[in-house]
């Protein structure tokens, strides 16, 4: 999942959603499947909060200088 | 008869006849030849030649003298108004006195001298050799050269001890601006019969000259300039070989060998064309003041569009750091609801297909349970069974065999005593 980028990662969660929502996914895989999607969800999360502190500390940068 | 003269009895008689036969004075024209120029004071000898065009060659001599009164007179005239000394080899109209002397045989005394009519002769030789120049289609060859925009290395073709030269370079090195200029002289006659040759010489000399460390020729223009004081013979300059090689000449060539009223063959085929040595190196400064100023505006003008840049450039900069935060707070809001958007609908899903799973349990669970053969029994009905199986007919029942029947609470066993079929 390392190798994922922030949008395939989003690409696949919203797959799984649309996936769940047409009831393509039996109820044997469900557990698997939604433990797959809450992973995904926190890479998810956690790059965006990575790019957030990122940006933040450059873009403080450049107000100082 | 005893009639032996004396060589000066005859010269004598001759004397006689011609001063009684042509006592009148006569306008002769004809070509100064075999001229001896007095030192100041002195008189005037030479002699007056017509040649015959075709076949050049000489068909009436005179000899002609000028005593020095009238010399001295006629002299500064001539060169007042014709521009010209009385040479050899120029066309003059003279007012003469045919005189004959003992001693010095035939001459013709020279009274007047008509300065239009060299100036026209002369004028019409510079019209032929500009017609033959234009016909030979080289006449505007070195007007057409672009002048340089840097005339910074100049050739100058003078005499070395001409005041005119001495000018020319005080003049540049004199110049208001602080340019400097690389001056080389190239020697040449600049009066008489051998000025055509050695200006050739001169102009042969510039260009082969070895070239420079840039691999350029070492020039930039030719100058020609002709020393002031003493006025000269104009007409020296008036040769067709001399302005041919100047035509095709493949530096531009400027001269500054203008008397103030007249013109030379060169003039026409130059460059450019001014009067003084002076005029000259002015022109050479005022050009490079020009190149200056234009280099000067250049300059300004990009030095200010640059400024100008820079200034654009940094306001869209600081538009962009200003828009930065705002761009990525937009951006970061839009990614999370996103993310919370997603998370909702897979919760929903996932919980809704629960939900409808455990309905469907539920349906089944009813269904079975209203299949439970334990509600009939209930309701009073019993299940009967012969050997295992349930009987639902009398087929295959025989008188005497033990059935089961099934009841809510208990089994009564009993054997068959009569099978009636219906």
């Amino acid at each position: 999942m390392n190798e994922l980028t922030y949008e395939q990662a989003m690409q696949k969660l919203e797959a799984m959603a649309q996936q769940m929502e047409q009831g393509k996914i039996g109820i044997d895989e469900m557990a698997e499947r939604l433990r797959e999607a809450q992973k995904l969800m926190k890479y998810c999360h956690e790059k965006l909060y990575e790019a957030e502190k990122n940006c933040k500390s450059l873009l403080n940068i450049e107000e100082k200088a | 008869m005893n009639d032996t003269l004396t060589l000066f009895e005859l010269n004598s008689l001759v004397r006689e006849v011609i001063e009684a036969n042509f006592d009148e004075e006569y306008w002769v024209t004809g070509e100064l030849s075999d001229v001896s120029t007095p030192a100041y004071g002195g008189h005037f000898y030479g002699e007056l030649v017509q040649r015959d065009e075709e076949a050049d060659r000489i068909v009436a001599r005179a000899r002609i003298t000028c005593w020095a009164r009238n010399y001295n007179m006629l002299r500064l005239r001539f060169q007042r108004e014709a521009g010209e000394t009385l040479r050899k080899g120029i066309q003059v109209k003279l007012l003469v006195k045919v005189t004959f002397h003992e001693q010095y045989s035939y001459s013709l005394n020279v009274l007047d001298i008509d300065s239009t009519f060299t100036l026209g002769d002369l004028a019409k030789r510079r019209r032929e050799i500009l017609l033959q120049l234009e016909k030979d289609g080289i006449l505007h060859d070195n007007q057409s050269l672009p002048l340089p925009r840097l005339l910074r290395r100049i050739a100058v073709i003078s005499s070395a001890t001409a005041a005119g030269y001495g000018d020319f370079c005080h003049q540049l090195e004199q110049n208001d601006y602080g340019f400097h200029f690389d001056v080389k002289l190239f020697p040449a006659v600049m009066q008489g019969e051998q000025v055509p040759e050695s200006i050739i010489a001169a102009l042969e000399a510039i260009i082969t000259s070895p070239r420079g460390e840039d691999g350029m020729g070492l020039f930039d223009l030719v100058v020609i300039i002709r020393g002031g004081g003493a006025s000269s013979d104009l007409s020296d300059f008036d040769s067709y070989e001399l302005a041919a090689c100047i035509a095709q000449y493949p530096l531009p060539i400027m001269t500054g060998i203008g008397h103030e009223r007249d013109e030379t063959v060169l003039d026409f085929v130059a460059h450019t064309r001014v009067k003084t040595p002076t005029a000259a190196a002015a022109f050479i400064i005022e050009h490079q003041g020009q190149e200056a100023a234009l280099l000067d505006e250049l300059y300004q003008r990009i030095t200010h569009s640059a400024k100008e840049r820079i200034l654009r450039e940094r306001q869209r900069l600081e538009h962009q750091r200003a828009v930065l935060p705002l761009l990525f707070s937009g951006f970061y809001q839009k990614q999370q609801s996103r993310q919370q958007l997603l998370y909702q609908r897979l919760s929903a899903a996932g919980n809704q297909r629960i939900e409808r799973e455990k309905h469907r349990l539920d349906l089944m669970k009813q269904r079975m349970n209203s299949l439970d053969p334990r509600l009939l029994l209930k309701r009073g009905y019993t299940i009967t069974t012969c050997g295992g199986k349930i009987v639902r007919s009398t087929e295959g029942l025989a008188e005497g065999e033990v059935l089961t029947t099934q009841t809510e609470k208990g089994e009564i066993y009993s054997k068959v005593i009569l099978i009636q079929n219906q």
